[in-house]
């Protein structure tokens, strides 16, 4: 029994390992769009942006998708599916009227 | 009416941002964000794996009976996720305006620290 859980532990770090280079890459990748996203934004509103404060915007942006992915799973397992859905997306921004509504609209499109 | 009107706002403003996104505006790309999501719902099948093996030694099977054996990642269709996609951008937009507001009312050109602060809050009630 100990030799099966050292092997297993063996390859869990393994997986480990690869997973963290593999969400680093994904992270920087997320970074770079919200990023461009922010910056596109700032100057609509004819605002500069300091370079600390974009790096802030998109670590948040990280965090919330975590959430969003743990809120998503939650929603669709219970309501006895295995995949997401539009509906569980807008059910997800339930807490702004605004923001759900939009959604909304934008998933009839 | 009050409705009504409110309800066509949105709509405008949808529509202009959709004139913006076809022209210039960056928004998040689908797979990327699809990559995201599927590697955190992989990590969380395997920890439910994980801690499923632990219980089974400790628990009755009983709990188990309605789940299958083999625990899978969940995964979305294309569709949430145009919509997720839409949801993060505008929770940056939503954040780069709001704090943009705070500077322009305080007089400065460039948004900073201290505006970004003033809008933490809020944000995380509506999201």
């Amino acid at each position: 029994m100990e030799v099966d859980e050292d092997n297993r532990s063996d390859f869990e770090k393994e997986e480990e390992e690869e997973d963290d280079s593999v969400s680093d890459l994904l992270r920087d990748r997320f970074r770079l769009s919200a990023i461009s996203i922010a910056e596109s934004e700032a100057k609509r509103s004819g605002m500069e942006i300091s370079p600390p404060i974009v790096a802030c915007i998109a670590d948040l942006a990280f965090k919330y998708i975590g959430q969003l992915a743990k809120d998503l799973e939650l929603f669709a397992h219970h309501a006895g599916r295995k995949s997401v859905t539009m509906t569980d997306v807008i059910v997800s921004a339930h807490r702004n009227e605004h923001l759900a509504a939009s959604l909304r609209s934008i998933s009839y499109r | 009416m009050e409705r009504r009107r409110r309800k066509c706002k949105i709509e405008e403003q949808i529509q202009i941002d959709s004139a913006i996104n076809d022209n210039e505006t960056p928004i998040f790309e689908p797979d990327l964000i699809r990559a995201i999501f599927k590697q955190i719902w992989i990590r969380k099948a395997r920890e439910r794996e994980v801690t499923g093996i632990q219980n089974t030694d400790a628990m009755d099977s009983e709990i188990g009976a309605g789940t299958s054996k083999k625990i899978r990642p969940t995964f979305s269709n294309p569709n949430a996720l145009k919509l997720s996609c839409e949801l993060l951008r505008i929770f940056i937009t939503e954040t780069v305006q709001r704090a943009a507001t705070i500077a322009e009312a305080a007089g400065d050109t460039k948004i900073e620290a201290i505006h970004l602060e003033r809008v933490l809050p809020q944000l995380f009630v509506d999201f």
